[in-house]
């Protein structure tokens, strides 16, 4: 029954028309070198709010999909990873491009990006049930230690410096403090301003420190020129295209990095970069020529985008299942929810079944739309993507930001938070403090107090709640989690290295 | 005999190692001003047994000091990868002269300039207005040539986005034009 209506939910034309432009338009910006997928998603935000909440989050995830695997085009055509989770990809896509292989390159990691995220999505939709069940069982104190724990492991990861990690997760609780107190309902911070005593909108919040925040970044670092290559024309033509040959060689790594990439994606804060390349450093055991790896490889390449894109659907877990963002994409799928109303965790179950099985029935869809298109489309459009030059695209993002801003906040108070936190992006990315962190902290703000709130009245009450087994078995698990965490932070440390 | 840019290194090191001790000192001093306004800015809403509604600003705040604190002690006692840190200033010195580097910072106040601009007159001007001005000079200053490429981009990138908007029931500033077309 909840399949049917799950079915409802997701067949409609406006889904079917949307999926596989938003995955052509996430390759397009994946593919140009300076934009990332998650600058894609953020900026797509704006426009999903008139939508329904499954059209809206197959968007982003389309968009995420459908970026994370353009990034391979950059790496394989030019050298250059268009996002920084393809920079694996180019170790083994350029060179073979350079041999004349670049049509079998694009072709076999646009299959093994769709792969990948299959994969990805068939554990989600496998795991996230029991999760949500564990997830319903829990108390105010073993939600808040997650939730503590999420923040803390984002900013310590995805920072070279984890104190500045943990400062970024705290500037991002902070901000969300600011607006009414929980309890009391008073304005905290507002300065005698009007505007500053309700909550900051998400929207602008995200889309400044996120999309704004990198062009600036960008900007000053001079990244403002397209970049294209001359590669040589294939010799045969078993060259520019993948085999079924290819397909049966490949499968074993694809595989294995696909499960690699997954179990990287449930991680809080380590995400597709480390997934492609502890997926491309596990390929030497499944490759048919591991002597080859990063040489010019098609299982490197097959390895670093099934490793990467798998991250995409696994980082879905800790969020539908506790209401926690592993990473920053998945952030602003839970910005784009919140835009909608929809409280995310697991009580989503019960209150919105078939609109979460609606979601998932359509991120399947589109790792099959991903398929057709990386294996009939893809080679037609990538080669001038690579020749985009960014002084266009920046600009033009811009007008694009403020308007979207504009349309979500009505008013101009909400693109002046935009420019603020735009210039504080700016400066983060900068000064090495982690952005994904602030992110968490920042959407996860209001769950942490209030759950502090509660956990406070509750072992007031009672202290016996903190010997509890639930709690110590979290416990436990978030300390075998942060054990297993660090080693796997080290190895692809090493890897990159 | 110290070479020219052996000097420009140890400089440049140094004022690294200064930049995050500048980074911890403003996180402190960000988080002590903030405590202090706590009072002022956070109302505590008498007879209610709830926590106190600064407990956790305070918690947050009290943390980003003790970071803000340890930041600054990394910087003065913890010694530094010289190699990791040395590689990556000749990768800075190799790509970056004063040049580039006020260059850079140009571009930077032009980019952040532009969205300050067209949030200061776009209610009275007109969002799509001012948003076609706008791009027509970022992307003439950034070279784009012959100048009516600019201009056809300049215009439908902003029309586009005012239609697109129209058609979804959101209207953007109109400005002047306000008067004109009502």
């Amino acid at each position: 029954m909840l399949l049917i209506e799950a079915f409802k939910e997701f067949f409609i034309l406006e889904n079917i028309i949307l999926i596989p432009i938003a995955l052509i338009i996430g390759q397009v910006l994946g593919a140009i070198p300076g934009m990332s997928s998650i600058m894609a998603i953020a900026i797509v935000i704006p426009f999903t709010y008139g939508l329904s909440p499954v059209t809206a989050v197959t968007i982003l995830m389309s968009f995420y999909k459908g970026g994370l695997s353009g990034g391979s085009i950059a790496s394989i055509l030019i050298g250059t990873p268009g996002t920084a989770a393809a920079a694996a990809t180019t170790l083994d896509g350029y060179p073979l491009a350079k041999e004349g292989k670049a049509g079998k390159a694009l072709e076999i990691a646009q299959v093994s990006s769709a792969l990948g995220s299959l994969f990805s999505d068939v554990l989600l939709i496998s795991i996230i049930g029991l999760m949500a069940q564990v997830a319903m069982n829990m108390t105010s104190p073993e939600l808040l230690l997650i939730v503590a724990f999420a923040m803390l492991t984002v900013g310590s990861f995805s920072a070279g410096n984890p104190i500045k990690g943990i400062l970024s997760a705290l500037f991002g609780i902070f901000v969300a403090m600011l607006g009414p107190d929980p309890t009391t309902g008073l304005p905290r911070y507002s300065f005698g301003f009007v505007e500053l005593e309700g909550k900051l909108d998400i929207v602008p919040v995200l889309l400044g420190i996120l999309a704004l925040g990198e062009i600036f970044s960008e900007v000053y670092n001079r990244k403002m020129e397209g970049k294209s290559g001359h590669l040589p024309k294939p010799k045969q033509k078993s060259d520019q295209h993948m085999t079924k040959q290819d397909f049966k060689d490949l499968s074993p790594t694809i595989v294995q990095s696909s499960a690699i990439g997954a179990f990287i994606g449930m991680m809080p804060g380590l995400g597709p970069t480390i997934g492609a390349f502890l997926a491309h450093r596990a390929a030497k055991r499944t490759a048919k020529d591991p002597e080859k790896l990063g040489k010019g490889s098609t299982a490197g390449v097959a390895a670093a985008e099934a490793g990467n894109n798998a991250v995409a659907g696994a980082n879905l877990v800790p969020l539908f299942s506790f209401g926690i963002p592993g990473d920053a994409e998945a952030a602003l799928v839970l910005g784009a929810l919140m835009l909608h109303g929809i409280a995310v965790g697991p009580q989503l179950f019960t209150t919105d079944g078939p609109m979460l099985y609606g979601i998932f029935i359509s991120l399947i869809v589109a790792d099959i739309f991903l398929i057709f298109i990386g294996l009939y489309f893809v080679r037609y459009f990538s080669k001038p993507l690579t020749m985009i030059s960014t002084k266009y695209l920046y600009p033009t993002i811009i007008i694009l930001m403020l308007a979207g801003t504009y349309g979500v906040t009505r008013g101009m108070f909400g693109v002046g938070v935009l420019i603020v936190f735009g210039i504080i992006g700016f400066f983060m990315k900068r000064f090495g403090f982690s952005i994904p962190a602030f992110i968490i902290g920042f959407v996860l703000g209001g769950s942490l107090e209030s759950w502090l709130q509660r956990s406070y009245v509750l072992v007031n009450n009672d202290i016996g709640v903190l010997t509890r087994p639930s709690f110590i078995i979290t416990s436990l698990v978030l300390i075998g989690v942060l054990f297993v965490m660090t080693r796997v932070n080290s190895v692809a440390g090493d890897t990159k290295d | 005999m110290v070479s020219l840019k052996e000097k420009k290194l140890s400089y440049t090191l140094k004022g690294k190692l200064d930049g995050t001790f500048y980074q911890g000192l403003g996180t402190v001093i960000f988080g002590i001003v903030f405590m202090l306004v706590t009072p002022s800015q956070v109302k505590i809403y008498q007879g209610s047994d709830a926590l106190s509604p600064r407990l956790i600003p305070y918690i947050i705040l009290s943390l980003i000091v003790v970071c803000g604190v340890i930041l600054m002690f990394q910087s003065l006692f913890k010694k530094p990868n010289l190699v990791a840190e040395v590689q990556e200033q000749i990768m800075i010195e190799d790509n970056s002269s004063d040049t580039t580097e006020s260059k850079s910072i140009t571009d930077l106040l032009i980019f952040i300039a532009t969205p300050v601009f067209i949030l200061f007159t776009a209610e009275h001007i007109g969002y799509t207005v001012i948003a076609i001005i706008s791009l027509f000079i970022l992307l003439m200053y950034y070279n784009v040539r012959p100048w009516y490429k600019a201009l056809i981009v300049s215009l439908i990138v902003p029309i586009c986005i005012e239609l697109l908007y129209r058609t979804l029931g959101i209207y953007l500033p109109l400005g002047i034009l306000e008067n004109l077309i009502y």
